[in-house]
């Protein structure tokens, strides 16, 4: 058992097609004991299906969902030990804040002096105790959030499932309750799949990001991995802003390649292997290009002219054109105290190892 | 164009600020989209005031000399002669059985309805549902009586089957029961469609959330659908039960002149005895239990939640 038991989710080649549109393509994956795991992807990628799959409001048509070690493909919500907090948080608007924290509890037929009190730690959790009373209408946006999150923990269930459960806050609320759900969740020590477009979130909450895209995942890791080393052009130009160029092989040594850029001029790239006359694309993360003002020498270094200056508030936005081939640059504010305008030549230069090879 | 020379030639001169004062360019077009509900209330109002003056009136058989004044004696006749009291309670007995029959057939169509997946039965179901209800009353009425009647489909099928012998007859009509059910088909289509937008309008994501907490499609439904859709089958409830109690074609066709309903009740006062005064006291009876009764309603379904 051991290491087996500690896996609570296990997705095995699962496919679920909408009358002939594949919107889940055979999906592979584990989240262990614990781990807060985002699903991230744009609209339509497959993410939100895949959550419904695990929720059991959908079945697949293909491949194994596990909960626990069980199969669970055809096994109702109502049977699944899932607790879930819905992008609307879909609260009970008949009852009151207590009797829908303790509607799971009450089905599940928690004896009523234990389900108050458990209704009363679970509203404590989410900083909310005294409302026990009120109505859902009665409450503010986050609020209400809080109220979802303590429904959906309070019947301890094996995985919480959370559906863009940020996307109705506003932007400084939103920040706040990345924080502190982020807090709740690793107290309660919950396992947890958030679903989610905004990589900040997914950045910001996760042990471990799936990328999707189209149905299927692009790629699996931590936050830094999958923003440092990105595994293909989408997810480099999903997760972050990216400067992606397609550069031809000339010359290869023992650790590094030489490539031209079809803009003119070579570029060194580190870690990589490849043939000569290869093409091969690669990633520069703006916050990796530093500028200089006029022209300079070296390795991965241009000259260019600023086409177009941003003040982003923590970080000056640039870009760059470099023999017609436009380069995004960010620049932090604090320390660029002569700021570049439109018009002046300028060099960019970045370092071999801040190149990352994509796939496709 | 020779016509709208002058004109243009006439409007020219005009000379000085002549334009209309802000606003009155809207002012009276508010008023002009007023006129029709004005019209509406002026003579609705004349109608119900007339009707409630008649109420109040001595009454004299023609040709007898009406005394002067003005007189409650039609309301205690009318609620103290059982004759009237009886159709008051038949009036009352039979709207709320049609309603509670409609309520409970309607609901799982209207369910059906809105939460099919197939367009197809989506469709048939309003067909079937509109379709009559599109039909002249008169004609359906007596397209039941073909069905329900002494001779009707039932009771030869049930000779046919041998249920009943040839001498037997299962009364069907000409009874409080014809009447009932064909009450509850004439309030069917108002009380279906009345709950379809009120289950149209309910959030679904309310009953995953309920089974994501452990309750199956039964306690879903009871502890979460049915309550909020209790505005719908209120607001339905009130229509059949005043659409039914209201009711006048499907008493006398259906009950053949042995159940008097109080619209029924109200015409032979007017109509046949010719004691006007009576007629009008009963029917401010019936308005005044049915301003009631939308009160009520109105009580019932006010905003207990938000949205």
């Amino acid at each position: 058992m051991g290491a087996q038991s500690d896996i609570v989710l296990q997705l095995t080649d699962v496919t679920r097609t909408f009358g002939g549109v594949v919107a889940v393509n055979n999906v592979s994956f584990e989240v262990a004991r614990g781990e807060f795991v985002t699903l991230l992807g744009p609209s339509g990628c497959g993410k939100t299906s895949t959550l419904r799959l695990i929720a059991g409001f959908l079945a697949p048509n293909a491949g194994e969902i596990r909960l626990q070690g069980d199969l669970v493909n055809n096994v109702p919500p109502y049977e699944r030990d899932i607790g879930m907090v819905f992008q609307s948080y879909a609260l009970f608007p008949h009852m009151t804040v207590a009797q829908n924290v303790g509607f799971g509890l009450q089905m599940r037929r928690v004896a009523k002096a234990a389900a108050a009190e458990r209704i009363a730690n679970a509203l404590g959790l989410v900083q909310l105790g005294g409302y026990e009373r009120r109505f859902p209408h009665e409450l503010s946006g986050g609020q209400q959030q809080r109220v979802a999150i303590a429904r959906a923990l309070v019947v301890e269930p094996a995985i919480l499932l959370m559906d863009e459960p940020m996307s109705n806050l506003d932007a400084l609320l939103r920040a706040e309750m990345q924080l502190e759900l982020k807090r709740i969740i690793e107290r309660v020590g919950v396992t947890t799949i958030n679903v989610t477009h905004n990589q900040e979130e997914a950045l910001a909450m996760s042990d471990r990001i799936i990328v999707m895209s189209t149905g299927h995942i692009e790629q699996v890791g931590t936050p830094l991995d999958v923003y440092a080393k990105p595994a293909s052009t989408f997810v480099a130009s999903f997760l972050g802003r990216s400067n992606i160029l397609v550069c031809e092989v000339e010359r290869r040594d023992d650790s590094s390649v030489c490539a031209r850029l079809p803009s003119g001029g070579t570029v060194v790239i580190a870690g990589v292997d490849a043939a000569v006359g290869e093409h091969i694309t690669f990633q520069v993360r703006p916050e990796s290009i530093t500028l200089k003002a006029g022209a300079d020498a070296g390795e991965n270094t241009f000259a260019g002219v600023v086409r177009q200056v941003a003040f982003m508030g923590s970080w000056y936005e640039y870009l760059i054109d470099v023999s017609g081939t436009n380069f995004l640059v960010h620049v932090p504010a604090a320390a660029s105290r002569n700021t570049f305008d439109d018009g002046n030549a300028v060099s960019v230069a970045w370092s071999a190892d801040d190149m990352v090879r994509l796939e496709g | 164009m020779t016509i709208a020379v002058p004109d243009a030639a006439a409007r020219a001169p005009t000379i000085g600020p002549e334009k209309p004062p802000p606003g009155a360019g809207k002012a009276s077009s508010g008023i002009a989209l007023l006129a029709p509900s004005a019209l509406l209330i002026v003579f609705f109002f004349a109608a119900l005031v007339w009707l409630f003056q008649h109420s109040v009136e001595p009454y004299a058989p023609t040709g007898q000399a009406v005394e002067p004044g003005l007189t409650l004696t039609h309301y205690a006749k009318a609620l103290s002669d059982s004759l009237y009291v009886q159709s008051l309670w038949v009036t009352f007995k039979l709207s709320f059985i049609a309603t509670v029959f409609a309520l409970l057939l309607g609901y799982p169509l209207a369910y059906q309805m809105v939460r099919t997946n197939s367009a197809r039965v989506r469709t048939f179901l309003i067909l079937t549902i509109a379709i009559p209800f599109l039909t002249n009353l008169i004609v359906r009425l007596y397209a039941l009586t073909l069905v329900l009647g002494n001779t009707g489909l039932i009771n030869k099928f049930a000779i046919w089957s041998g249920l009943m012998t040839e001498n037997e007859i299962l009364p069907l009509v000409r009874n409080d029961l014809g009447v009932g059910i064909g009450l509850t088909y004439f309030v069917l289509p108002f009380v279906v469609f009345t709950l379809a937008t009120a289950l149209r309008r309910l959030d679904t994501t309310l009953e995953e959330a309920a089974m994501s907490l452990g309750a199956n499609k039964v306690v879903t439904f009871f502890k979460v659908t049915l309550p909020l859709s209790m505005p719908g089958v209120i607001g339905a409830a009130t229509l059949s039960f005043i659409l039914s109690a209201s009711a006048f074609a499907t008493p006398l066709i259906l009950g053949e002149g042995s159940v008097a309903m109080i619209a029924n009740t109200i015409y032979d006062q007017v109509l046949f005895v010719e004691n006007i005064p009576f007629g009008a006291a009963l029917a401010v009876i019936a308005l005044v239990i049915t301003i009631l009764l939308l009160y009520l309603q109105a009580r019932l379904t006010r905003k207990r939640y938000g949205a």
